[in-house]
């Protein structure tokens, strides 16, 4: 069943210049993409080919210029305030950077505890956090519940931030590039924890990143883009092993190959 | 039964509230936030002895400070620990009872104003592009008017009208013309705040912006508030100084600014009555040393690059390093 989708959406980012001059960044350009329930599916390409707009776009930090989002075969382009706060329990962002993304005058606890009680959560509010805290592997819980971020290893950071975003709940998990600020040991670690969620939890999962080698890693398909439009998707190993597209040979090429001894 | 539920619920309660004022108190005392520095602590000692004899001052105030009781101009004895006024009133008593107006008035306006600039500033930066800079007009308007010659003018203009301006119409117009400092301050820090991730996740997760603005926002910039505070403090201390200096507020009213006038009208500095100039001059420098060794002092903490580690602390740590 198709989840998300965006039908020909665009993004044109328009900056005044003196009095009636403008200058238009084209950041997205009729772009289609769709993800399923319980599916992991990658956008891949370099810094400025416009996979962090379409991110904020799918959470309304932007308005799109033009196209269609649907959401379980709605049109939810025209939402508006409340109704984005509703759509936003369900679908939810994980951010690059885990030294940035939580607050750091507020411990562990209080950032797992908010969206509960903002989200008006029936249950036992305190419960509902540790069980959190142990599904992204921080336990005990009761040890991480006091800590500030910055008693944290990036690591450590990623998962707190993954358990606020899980907290909810959501459906569709957007996660913008949620290793690419971490230590090389950790990454595995973290996108096994991706996995894991998805098969536990029967979440989606847009993962975003510029990486090829961790994308065919955690995905099931792939959307390649390059300067605001998609050039290429499929089933990641067929993408990968089977590149269409100049710009995705290129991109393949360019990943390190960790078998290459200099 | 019932009632002993009650009872039961009640106590539970009250221990709840016992047991987060203990946690607010031991978080106080064991956060070293103002014991860790040297400044900081001087600071808050001087404070804390003006606040002292601001509250106290009246009632242990050995005379009464606007009685005219004694012989003119007599130099510190025993019975006058800082002499007498020409006017034959004993300066010990008006110094004492003196400081509990300058404190009030220096503090409510300190209080007032910041809690303006605290509401104008922040939901200025956290709002739109376009609310954002109206309210920063409106700011740089309130920027340049001159809060004193404000008070001059209608000092003299109530004066005109044979009354005088009382210390609530002065710590008003203190407040109305020193926010806008803060609230400059507070709406550029808002403003960078605004737009990191931790508030940008807080959107997401479904906070409202009021929840944002007070639980992270304010949270953040707190030690700028507190700045804040201690410098339109001082303004509100300036100000109603200079004011009854230049003898626009009500001449009868004893406090430090009131003493300054009256002891310079007699011209006390030409006769040689220093025990009369001096002392209210000595107190007003101290009062606004001790908050900007308040200020220094909460900066250094609170601004982890200005810190300074003592020389012993790295000495051992270099041991320990050499050790390991």
């Amino acid at each position: 069943m198709e989840l998300l989708a965006t039908q020909g959406i665009s993004k044109i980012f328009t900056k005044r210049r003196g009095m009636f001059g403008e200058t238009r960044t084209v950041a997205l350009n009729d772009v289609n993409i769709s993800i399923n329930s319980k599916e992991i599916v990658g956008l891949v390409g370099a810094s400025g080919s416009g996979k962090s707009t379409l991110a904020r776009l799918l959470v309304f930090l932007y308005k799109p210029t033009s196209g269609k989002l649907l959401f379980e075969g709605n049109d939810i382009t025209g939402y508006r305030s409340r109704q984005i706060r509703k759509y936003r329990q369900e679908v939810q962002m994980v951010f690059q950077d885990p030294y940035a993304s939580l607050d750091p005058n507020h411990n562990v606890a209080w950032h797992v505890r908010r969206p509960l009680i903002t989200s008006g959560y029936s249950g036992n509010i305190e419960e509902r956090v540790d069980q959190v805290l142990e599904m992204v592997t921080l336990s005990p819980p009761e040890y991480f519940k006091n800590k500030y971020p910055h008693q944290l290893s990036g690591g450590q950071r990623q998962r707190v931030y993954l358990a606020r975003a899980l907290a909810v709940e959501p459906k569709i998990l957007i996660a913008d590039e949620p290793v690419s600020m971490l230590d090389v040991s950790v990454r595995i670690e973290i996108l096994e924890l991706i996995s894991k969620l998805r098969e536990e939890l029967g979440i989606s999962i847009i993962y975003i990143t510029h990486d090829v080698n961790t994308v065919s890693l955690v995905t099931d398909r792939v959307y390649v883009m390059h300067s605001g439009m998609v050039v290429e998707h499929g089933n990641t190993d067929d993408v990968i092993s089977n590149p269409t597209h100049k710009y995705t040979r290129e991109l393949i090429e360019a990943a390190p190959n960790p078998y290459k001894r200099i | 039964m019932q009632n002993n539920k009650f009872d039961e619920a009640d106590n539970k309660l009250k221990s709840t509230i016992f047991i987060r004022v203990k946690q607010l108190l031991s978080k106080l005392t064991s956060s070293n936030i103002l014991m860790s520095n040297n400044k900081a602590k001087a600071g808050l000692i001087l404070f804390l002895s003006f606040l002292s004899i601001g509250v106290v001052g009246g009632l242990i105030s050995p005379y009464n400070p606007n009685g005219f009781l004694f012989g003119r101009n007599q130099p510190p004895s025993y019975s006058h620990l800082l002499g007498t006024t020409a006017y034959g009133q004993d300066v010990f008593s008006q110094l004492l009872s003196g400081a509990g107006p300058t404190l009030f008035v220096g503090l409510s306006v300190g209080l007032l104003a910041t809690a303006v600039s605290i509401t104008v500033g922040v939901f200025a930066g956290f709002s739109s592009e376009r609310v954002s800079s109206i309210i920063n007009g409106i700011i740089n308007v309130f920027l340049v008017i001159p809060g004193i010659l404000v008070i001059m003018l209608l000092g003299t203009f109530m004066l005109g009208a044979n009354q005088s301006l009382g210390y609530f119409p002065m710590i008003l117009i203190l407040s109305v013309t020193g926010w806008a400092w803060g609230a400059r301050t507070f709406r550029s820090q808002t403003l960078s705040i605004a737009k990191r991730d931790f508030i940008l996740s807080s959107l997401l997760i479904g906070e409202s912006r009021l929840s944002i603005v007070f639980r992270q926002i304010v949270r953040s910039i707190f030690p700028i508030i507190i700045s804040n505070f201690f410098f339109t403090s001082i303004y509100g201390v300036m100000g109603l100084t200079f004011v009854e200096y230049l003898g626009i507020g009500n001449l009868l009213d004893v406090n430090w600014g009131t003493m300054l006038y009256w002891s310079i009208n007699n011209e006390a500095y030409l006769t040689g009555l220093w025990w009369w100039i001096l002392p209210p001059s000595i107190m007003i420098s101290l009062l606004m040393f001790s908050f900007i060794l308040l200020n220094f002092g909460i900066d250094e903490v609170s601004n982890p690059s200005l810190r300074k580690y003592s020389s012993v602390k790295r000495k051992k740590s270099a041991v320990d390093n050499k050790n390991a």
